[in-house]
């Protein structure tokens, strides 16, 4: 295809700028709509700062413990990530952090919910957060059980207003903390790094978690590099099914996951034991391919009554012997032409859209935009999208009989 | 007429194939939208069964390992809170419970009743209080009360809807829930103390369902200490009292995590996450409808502008504008109703899989009578323009050309 075929589908685009602008609303609305989901997606599963980098940081997210008559699924807990985990030979080092828990800290007669979690020091060497002012807190503090506190930058407005708030003090279930330390806000779409204030774990950790089998805390394990992940997930699943379970607990699911990996565990995988990161993906884009069969059949009618009206045009350049297989090439080239547009036109709807989300309070200190990862996918939607909505009317068309054409009698 | 029109669609069906599978495509994104729309309206509607304002709701976190092991002292921590709770000032009723109404959590249950019919229900356990301080209302029998401590069965309050589920009887006083089932030995029996309206847990856009209540006690030893409190308290004195709370409890029991919230946050959460997908469903469901309205009106268009002459030999024959207008609507029309037939085929494997049982089958019903009226309408606004310009077609203009 080469400039003068572009050319002429402009031309043939701006003829009938009515069909043209219904076109282009459905394929924009489409590919907008696609592009905000693949943000979201992008945003939970993505390599976003400051989440610990994800070639060689893998997780213990989820677990399952089942015995004759009662199942129990969720969150690993401490006493299990601290002995089974923290033990494994494979990973450079093992970091555990609890999962955001809701509380309130009262200042000034006033009350602020907040999301609070529990880490050890090690977590802030793992994660890329961006210190506002302070730094985090240290294996001292936390081997020394101090009273110390990081806070994100919104706790810091609540709480100080717009004075520093380094060396402030904070009061949180009965006790009194120093912050230390300000970052900035993270995402709460962030499953590892999302919250308002933390704390080191020396000084959290109840008697009761030190033992706890399953619930409330996730283990970060950082490779050594990113081939090591094969191993350490062979490591870690010889290691839980050698374990002694107490009681009547018969047998424990778990795995060394990435975040995508760890929800492909709870969504299919019946007892936790397998994960399928590649059928979780597949489904996904069997809900998109799904989506988009609405607004392709549209656009392929569209595309038909469009080129029906131009059935004189086809009739002779099918009596001047032009291919099928030419034809077919020229009205896909022209559908592609005309989705590519309707994807440009998309991208602002797309950023607009997303900010409108990140501002409804949906998602706690939501910062959904658009990456070049998205602008890659959206890209390959459009491709999708113009295929399947052009291939029936191209290859419609290119049958039409030469004679009835001519006289536009097509149907 | 309309059985003409009806055979001209028939005639058309491989032209018009790929309109019939749009159309039916916008039918089945209109019958979900019905079906949220609907089973919304309806559901905000029914009562809750209880009052979730001026409640606090407590969430403990204890120091308890595992899901049932616990210690004399640690069970004794909450019985003191419980009565601490009770002196606070502005306070008026404290009950204990698993979790609060409106929160995310939950409990079910499945067991088989007798004649092979299974009953599942959500529960919940609650201490004798729990009532009062929710105002949940008993419609017969009683609520929990120490009169229930030296019985052998679990003394069980359900709502209505589970009385009638299960046994058929909306009066079940001091029956058995599950009938003649046979139990194992040892199993205790769930014998039905009083019936209360309603207790729709997850708030005015859950599921109605059904509901049991088991009875927590105190006294007892072997009970699991509740996990959550519900405090009642008096607005005039609704100050620092969460504060006043989260101290109290804290002095009764060192060490422990409390998040205290009144029940109105609760409820405000709870229906954010059942209305943010809704909406965003909706919001995109509406563009997805008015794309093809665009759609179909675009392409009914182009097909009028090729019978030009057919509508002017009609004019010519005596037809009225009037006329013209209501055939080209009425063959959409016809083309809608091979669509609808087809369409209702699928909707009525819906109730297969349980979806209808599920939101409630007159929910189910209203919502595919809607959409199959939104899709006539939506097909005949897209062909009203074309519909008018044809109707403006003069004859001798249309005849001219041929």
């Amino acid at each position: 295809m080469n400039a003068a075929s572009l050319k002429l589908t402009l031309r043939v685009l701006a003829r009938r700028k009515v069909f043209t602008a219904i076109s282009l609303f459905g394929v924009s609305f489409t590919l907008a709509t696609l592009m905000v989901v693949t943000s979201v997606f992008d945003h939970a599963f993505g390599d976003h700062a400051p989440d610990p980098d994800s070639s060689t940081t893998l997780g213990v997210y989820t677990m399952r413990l089942s015995g004759e008559h009662f199942i129990s699924s969720g969150n690993p807990g401490y006493g299990f990530l601290d002995k089974q985990v923290r033990t494994l030979s494979t990973p450079e080092r093992v970091v555990i952090i609890s999962q955001p828990a809701s509380g309130s800290i009262y200042e000034g007669g006033r009350k602020f919910d907040i999301q609070v979690r529990n880490v050890e020091p090690a977590f802030w060497d793992l994660t890329r957060f961006r210190f506002l002012e302070g730094a985090p807190f240290t294996a001292d503090d936390d081997s020394a059980a101090r009273q110390v506190a990081v806070i994100n930058e919104t706790t810091r407005r609540r709480l100080y207003g717009a004075a520093s708030a380094v060396s402030r003090e904070l009061e949180f279930e009965g006790r009194t903390f120093r912050v230390v330390g300000v970052v900035r806000d993270v995402s709460a779409i962030q499953q590892t790094t999302a919250g308002d204030v933390w704390f080191p774990m020396g000084a959290s950790l109840s008697t009761g978690d030190r033992a706890e089998l399953r619930g409330g805390y996730l283990g970060l394990v950082k490779l050594k590099s990113p081939r090591d992940k094969a191993a350490a997930q062979a490591e870690f699943a010889t290691r839980i099914k050698a374990m002694q379970l107490p009681g009547d607990y018969k047998e424990l699911q778990s795995g060394l996951d990435t975040p995508f990996e760890a929800v492909s565990r709870e969504m299919l995988s019946d007892n936790m034991g397998s994960s399928h990161p590649a059928l979780l993906l597949a489904l996904a884009f069997g809900v998109a391919v799904l989506f988009m069969l609405l607004p392709a059949v549209n656009l392929a009618n569209l595309a038909i009554s469009r080129a029906l009206e131009r059935s004189a045009e086809i009739g002779v350049r099918k009596a001047f012997g032009a291919t099928g297989r030419q034809l077919i090439q020229q009205l896909l080239f022209e559908n592609l032409v005309l989705t590519v547009l309707g994807g440009v036109i998309s991208i602002p709807i797309a950023a607009l859209t997303l900010a409108l989300v990140n501002r409804s309070g949906l998602v706690d200190y939501a910062d959904f935009g658009i990456n070049g990862r998205v602008l890659a996918w959206g890209l390959a939607a459009a491709v999708v999208f113009s295929v399947i909505s052009g291939i029936y009317p191209a290859w419609r068309l290119s049958r039409l009989e030469p004679a009835e054409a001519m006289r536009g009698r097509a149907s | 007429m309309i059985r003409h029109l009806l055979r001209l669609a028939w005639n058309r069906k491989t032209k018009n194939a790929l309109l019939s599978l749009e159309l039916l495509i916008a039918f089945v994104v209109l019958l979900v939208v019905m079906i949220l729309v609907v089973a919304g309206v309806t559901y905000v509607r029914l009562p809750l069964g209880y009052d979730y304002r001026d409640v606090m709701a407590v969430e403990i976190r204890d120091d308890i390992t595992g899901d049932d092991t616990f210690s004399e002292e640690q069970r004794q921590h909450t019985n003191t809170m419980l009565v601490a709770m009770r002196t606070l000032p502005g306070v008026v009723h404290v009950a204990g419970c698993l979790s609060p109404p409106m929160g995310n959590g939950g409990n079910q249950w499945r067991v088989d009743g007798d004649h092979g019919r299974v009953v599942d229900f959500n529960f919940e356990e609650v201490t004798d209080d729990f009532a009062e301080t929710m105002d949940i209302k008993v419609v017969s029998g009683r609520w929990f009360s120490h009169e229930d401590d030296a019985s052998p069965d679990y003394a069980v309050v359900v709502n209505r809807r589970l009385a009638l589920q299960a046994l058929g009887d909306p009066n079940p006083i001091g029956r058995d829930l599950l009938g003649d089932a046979k139990y194992e030995p040892g199993q205790r029996h769930l014998m039905v103390v009083g019936v209360i309206d309603d207790y729709r847990k997850g708030g005015e856009l859950g599921l109605p369902g059904n509901f049991l209540f088991f009875r927590k006690s105190l006294d007892n030893p072997k009970d699991r200490p509740p996990n959550a409190m519900v405090i009642e308290f008096d607005p005039s004195r609704r100050d620092g009292l969460e504060k006043r709370i989260e101290d109290a409890a804290r002095a009764t029991a060192p060490g422990w995590g409390f998040s205290v919230k009144p029940l109105a946050a609760y409820r405000a959460q709870a229906l954010r996450i059942r209305l943010a997908p809704a909406l965003l469903t909706g919001i995109v469901a509406l563009f997805l409808l008015a794309m093809v309205a665009m759609g179909l009106a675009g392409v009914f268009w182009q097909s009028i502008a090729q019978r030009r002459s057919e509508v002017g030999v009609r004019r010519a024959a005596g037809a009225t504008a009037r006329g013209i207008v209501w055939q080209i609507v009425g063959e959409v029309w016809a083309m809608v109703t091979l669509v609808v037939v087809i369409g209702l085929i699928l909707a009525l494997q819906l109730p297969l899989f349980g979806v209808a049982q599920m939101i409630g089958v007159s929910v189910f019903v209203v919502a595919v009578v809607a959409a199959v009226v939104l899709i006539y309408l939506l097909a005949g606004l897209a062909a009203l323009a074309p519909a008018a310009l044809a109707a403006r077609i003069q004859p001798a203009d249309a005849l001219r050309t041929e």
